[in-house]
């Protein structure tokens, strides 16, 4: 998997970043940390973390 | 779905560097609202992974720098004394790793470890075995290994050491998330003697797993329900008839119980101990009472403690109610049963109820006083888990010394951190551990 950013909202030059990964290596998926709208292959939460919103975050997610 | 750095250690950069310093037992909480959040992900449909930031300290030694790492105004650090020389300097960003610089395991190394064992035991009390099987609940969270593909084994434990060993029979399909039952049988059939002998000892069993390869897994400690808890290795005196006395002194009427080698003394007005000797020295300068440390006189070096009988005490502005056993008579509260005592010992039982609104509290405990000369501290507790590393600060089994000399060094030793780099128990350590 290779993850585009850290601590970093998703802008147009990471999103240029992910479009070339994906055609370097189309075999992996990509992700990116603040992006969990759906658009990236995999979610990625951010810390802190509650058992309250991880139940809701996963019925926003489709099982893999 | 990733959770991202969802496991990281908060420390010396957030303002809580003072805290840690104080009280290095701050650490364990670290590990106590964990393993709900682990157990959920484990059951989660969509997770796939967790992350921690980070494995190591992000600091690095840079000769005379000083000191330079943290976030905005972090007033102390444990590695002051060593660094802020010339020509010695460190810097970076947090000690926020399990390891520190030196890749020393830190106590939160442990509970990582446990945390994300692959093998799960539930070190819940057993019933005493009543036959020739020890069940121990399992839970298999390998991918791929069935847990008949792992070596394990167990022993019980009694006063004189192991009594016994034995492998663990029965498996658990990998993934197993629910709780699977193995059942253990003992080499040559005796467990129920062996169990009491156990019981009798306030022990338990010991065991563990290792992997492919011979690797330890990790080892487990189990006690029998209905135990007692463990006797201290105390001189025992020869069994004697406890005689009461009431003598007046300066400081008002004072009950004396007297022993087989040993006197105390309590003052029929307060409580307060007034004679506490044994086998010809001072024993007890004060009783075991409430200690509770707000966190508003966190810095106090002195702070408040509760003293005297039951009830109220200094601590009634928190509303706190003590009810205690005193081991008197007369006027005293509490009661004291000789007859209940036939080896010449006596047994106090203290009980803290408080049913004022929450509060918070950085310390809560038992505080007593002994002479100067009694700088050894052995202890027997509960803790998270049932085994530690010998150094563990959280270890529920130990001895530490009083005034114990503390010198600036290289590499320090911080508050809490184990001076040598132990990555886990071996089975036979946990045995004897146990």
């Amino acid at each position: 998997m290779w993850s585009i950013s850290n601590e970093s909202q998703v802008g147009s030059g990471l999103w240029r970043s992910r479009e070339w990964i994906q055609r370097a290596d189309p075999s992996r998926p990509t992700t990116g940390t603040y992006h969990n709208d759906g658009s990236m292959d995999v979610a990625v939460r951010h810390n802190p973390i509650t058992e309250g919103e991880m139940s809701q975050l996963e019925g926003r997610s489709a099982s893999p | 779905m990733i959770w991202d750095e969802c496991w990281c250690i908060w420390q010396d950069i957030w303002g809580d560097a003072t805290e840690i310093r104080l009280d290095p037992g701050l650490r364990d909480y670290y590990i106590s609202k964990l393993p709900p959040i682990y157990g959920h992900f484990m059951k989660s449909p969509v997770v796939q992974g967790t992350q921690i930031w980070a494995w190591s300290d992000d600091l690095f030694l840079l000769p005379n720098a000083g000191i330079e790492y943290g976030r905005g105004d972090t007033p102390e650090r444990y590695t002051n004394e060593a660094y802020s020389v010339p020509g010695r300097g460190v810097a970076g960003d947090a000690q926020w790793g399990v390891v520190d610089g030196w890749r020393r395991a830190k106590p939160e190394f442990w509970h990582t470890k446990k945390l994300h064992s692959p093998v799960k035991a539930s070190e819940a009390p057993l019933p005493v075995p009543d036959g020739t099987k020890l069940a121990i609940s399992v839970e298999n969270q390998y991918d791929f290994l069935d847990l008949s593909e792992l070596e394990a084994a167990w022993r019980l434990v009694g006063p004189a050491g192991l009594a016994g060993n034995a492998g663990l029979a029965g498996a658990a399909e990998p993934i197993a998330r629910g709780s699977s039952r193995a059942a253990a049988p003992p080499h040559d059939g005796h467990a129920r003697d062996r169990a009491r002998e156990a019981t009798r000892g306030g022990r338990g069993a010991g065991g563990g797993f290792r992997g492919p390869g011979g690797r330890v897994l990790d080892s487990f400690r189990w006690v029998f329900a209905g135990a007692p808890p463990p006797e201290p290795n105390f001189p025992r005196a020869s069994p004697k008839a406890l005689q009461t006395y009431r003598t007046e002194m300066l400081n008002g009427s004072t009950s004396l119980i007297v022993g087989n080698g040993f006197e105390i003394g309590f003052n029929e007005s307060t409580g307060a101990l007034r004679r506490g000797v044994g086998f010809g020295q001072s024993l007890l300068r004060a009783l075991p009472t409430l200690h509770i440390s707000p966190p508003e006189i966190q810095r106090n070096p002195a702070p408040p403690r509760t003293r005297g009988t039951s009830g109220p005490s200094p601590s009634r502005k928190l509303g706190i109610r003590i009810a205690r056993a005193w081991p008197a008579r007369g006027r005293l509260p509490g009661e004291l049963r000789p007859h209940d005592l036939p080896d010449g010992t006596i047994a106090t039982h203290a009980n803290f109820i408080y049913h004022g609104p929450e509060f918070l509290a950085r310390e809560i405990g038992l505080v007593f006083a002994v002479p100067e000369e009694a700088d050894e501290l052995r202890w027997d507790r509960r803790a998270e888990y049932g085994v530690y590393p010998a150094d563990h600060i959280r270890r529920p089994r130990g001895e530490a010394r009083a005034f114990d000399a503390h010198l600036p060094k290289i590499p320090p030793i911080g508050p809490g951190r184990a001076t040598t780099r132990r990555m886990a128990p071996t089975i036979s350590e946990a045995r004897s551990d146990s």
